[in-house]
């Protein structure tokens, strides 16, 4: 197939080459773009979504709900015909709508259900992220290799550590060691403190399950100034930008810190269609994309290219990267680019309530959760015979505000002052669980649907298998034992894997993993593609397990430590 | 002088003693004046004016408007409109002086707390809870918003004046 096919502008134009080529300004090509900039290589960073700055562009940061037209609210009619998929993530709302894709503009197909959940501007969803930050621990290195799902991982736990400490060290992550060997321990700024409630939990979880602990989350956002960042203050809607820079996004800190190099440019409304093959050199000589604005084709050429476009539009952009040599998309020679597609799942809900500490408060919002690590499937006793792989719970536990007088009894003077004091506290822990790497779990491109640019749009094929149903099952359980022996009261745990279909967790990974055979996988252990040595994939995409850590600094230890190899080698 | 040549509006000003029912300056989007006037009453009566002002003062009413013109697809709005009509009408609320509204509501929210479906109590209550409580003077005359300062996360509770909205 040729690639004039998809083509359907006439004039292309070549802009000059570049050393190297980033796809994505998000999380990972922000992490990319600044470690190739500070190498000294000329670096052209493109990004689909439109232009967007730190400050400037922060601009319902701090703005209260009543200077919102609606209090917050996203009209239903708007919701259900242009963000259908968006509008179910927690954060969306009035003050963070514009951050997010318009379903109804970018449209994909679900054959199962699939909420594949985009940013909309430059930055991507590092400006939205929960900023949860756990390093893998051995065993998720070992994972496939020891239950035979999925290949083995072509690193170590030992190749990644060093990068992790590098990149925690620039991120900021704030937390408390706990010296377990299944979530080591990092370089962090001092910890967040607990509620009353949540110490209680602890005691009580800790004393009565001596193979369970409870930390507070490991959290990218600061407790202490760093690299002339600011410690947080605390304001509670980081999602909406934060000019002090203290929690991490690519728009604060990694792309300003790219750009002050002198080294980076910057493109936005750059949709990515494909990587252009050279089968003289077997290299990827670069890309061509698509202005948004002018709907031009513009192709650019450069030495490296790294795809940080986000698993699935990574993938996608790979797909669509046809050439004689690489009929099914380009690095593709296994066969497997889009399959293995996993996301943690979720929707798995304990709560219970207290009438103790009503002399304890909390002054602030606290931008972050309590965690308790995996316990499940980590030798001896921890072994299960009904599932494998394990699931982790972050967790928080608030008193009610006057919100709950909605469904309160009574009216008038008495009434609204008996709403100044806050209301019982409620503890919550919710679960997230492993996802198997299955191959029926994948993406391909539609031979017959297209985008408004003439992109192949996305087909998404993934569901719950069994061992994630069955997981699921013991982490209700396991929440509401620790609840119960902790003293809480009128218990509930749910399960709502209905309205958590994968994608929801926003934790999709897989589509173009690493692997030791270039006949099963996509990419060495430097996020190199077996095929084309000058093409690199450091987002979700590489993944070959997924554990259940929350992912982003994975992701960016992986980034830097595939540029570090990159620029080394000079492949 | 009486019967269906008056209006609603009108009879209630002469009732309640209230002169200005609609408000100087705003025109309601999806409400009538006089419906805009009952919601702004009844919100009143579920958070009257203390020692801090209450739903009125704070907008509520025109929140609940804003919500029903933008927020809510446009039949569901529709539908409300006819049953506040309806229940207007059922509870004779324009013809209530403020407190025996207030007596009315007292009542209404008895029967709709025991569990008795009321679709429309149910909406002004929880609309006037969430717009007083989003609003400028919930959040920051009866209330206080949460401070930009250090974290304090477990601390006394009397240290806290009043909770956050």
């Amino acid at each position: 197939m040729s690639m004039n096919s998809t083509n359907r502008t006439a004039a292309i134009h070549v802009q000059e080459p570049y050393d190297a080529i980033v796809v994505g300004s998000g999380m990972t090509g922000g992490i990319a773009a600044k470690e190739l900039c500070e190498r000294g290589l000329k670096t052209l960073v493109l990004d689909r979504g439109v232009a967007f700055e730190h400050g400037t562009s922060f601009v319902t940061e701090h703005v209260p709900p009543w200077d919102l037209p609606r209090h917050g609210r996203v009209p239903l009619d708007q919701q259900r015909d242009e963000y259908e998929i968006q509008s179910k993530v927690y954060l969306f709302d009035e003050a963070t709508k514009h951050l997010f894709v318009k379903d109804s503009e970018q449209p994909y197909k679900q054959e199962n259900s699939f909420d594949w959940i985009r940013a909309n501007q430059v930055g991507g969803r590092s400006l939205m992220w929960a900023r949860q930050s756990y390093r893998w621990g051995p065993q998720d290195f070992l994972a496939n290799l020891e239950d035979g799902h999925g290949v083995d991982w072509p690193i170590r736990y030992e190749d990644l550590a060093p990068w992790y400490d590098y990149i925690e060290g620039y991120v900021g992550v704030s937390g408390q060691a706990e010296g377990l060997p299944q979530l080591p321990d990092g370089n962090f700024l001092p910890p967040m403190e607990m509620t009353a409630v949540e110490k209680h939990l602890k005691r009580h979880i800790e004393s009565n399950f001596p193979d369970r602990r409870m930390t507070i989350g490991r959290s990218a956002v600061l407790t202490q100034a760093l690299n002339g960042r600011a410690a947080c203050h605390y304001c509670g809607t980081c999602e909406r930008g934060c000019s002090t820079k203290s929690y991490f996004s690519a728009v604060s800190v990694s792309l300003p810190d790219a750009m002050a190099t002198g080294n980076m440019t910057l493109r936005s409304n750059a949709i990515v269609h494909s990587v252009i093959y050279d089968p003289e050199t077997n290299r990827a000589s670069g890309v061509r994309f698509i202005d948004a604005e002018t709907k031009e084709m513009i192709e650019v050429h450069a030495r490296l290219v790294f795809l940080c476009a986000s698993t699935l539009g990574t993938t996608q952009i790979m797909l669509n990267s046809k050439s004689s040599e690489f009929p099914n998309g380009i690095a593709n020679s296994s066969g497997v680019l889009g399959r293995y597609l996993m996301d943690h799942h979720m929707g798995l809900i304990a709560g219970g309530r207290t009438d103790e500490y009503n002399d304890r408060f909390y002054n602030v919002n606290r931008p972050n959760d309590i965690y308790i690590p995996r316990f499940r499937n980590l030798g001896g006793a921890s072994k299960r015979t009904d599932y494998v792989r394990g699931f982790a719970y972050q967790g928080s536990s608030w008193r009610s505000g006057p919100g709950r007088a909605a469904s309160m009894a009574g009216i008038g003077a008495d009434f609204k002052h008996s709403l100044r004091d806050p209301g019982p506290w409620t503890m919550e822990l919710w679960g997230y669980g492993e996802c198997l790497p299955k191959r029926e779990n994948h993406c391909r491109l539609s031979e017959t649907e297209t985008d408004q640019w003439g992109i192949p749009q996305l087909i998404i094929n993934a569901a719950w298998g069994d061992n994630e149903k069955a997981m699921r099952k013991d982490c209700l359980e396991c929440a509401g034992e620790m609840l119960d022996v902790a003293g809480f009261k009128d218990i509930y745990i749910r399960d709502n894997i209905e309205s958590n279909p994968p994608g929801l967790a926003i934790h999709e990974m897989g589509t173009a993993r690493m692997g030791r055979d270039p006949q099963t996988s996509v990419l060495n252990g430097f996020n190199q593609a077996h095929d084309v040595p000058n093409l690199f994939v450091t987002d979700g995409a590489c993944m070959t397990s997924s554990a259940v850590q929350n992912p982003s600094i994975t992701y960016m230890a992986l980034t830097a430590r595939a540029v570090d190899y990159a620029v080394r080698a000079n492949p | 002088m009486l019967g269906g040549a008056l209006s609603a509006s009108t009879l209630s000003a002469l009732v309640s003693g209230c002169s200005t029912p609609a408000e100087e300056g705003f025109t309601p989007s999806f409400l009538s004046s006089d419906q805009l006037e009952r919601i702004a009453r009844m919100s009143n009566a579920v958070i009257p004016d203390t020692d801090t002002p209450g739903a009125r003062v704070a907008g509520v009413h025109r929140f609940i408007d804003t919500l029903l013109a933008e927020y809510h697809p446009r039949p569901e709005a529709e539908t409300f409109r006819s049953m506040l009509d309806e229940f207007t009408s059922r509870h004779d609320i324009d013809a209530l002086s403020d407190e025996a509204l207030v007596k009315r509501l007292t009542e209404v929210d008895r029967l709709w707390s025991a569990g008795q479906e009321d679709r429309v109590w149910a909406g002004i209550k929880q609309w006037t809870i969430a717009g007083y409580y989003t609003s400028e003077v919930g959040m920051t005359q009866e209330l206080r918003m949460m401070p930009f300062t250090e974290a304090r996360m477990d601390m006394p509770r009397s240290e806290i004046e009043r909770t956050w909205a």
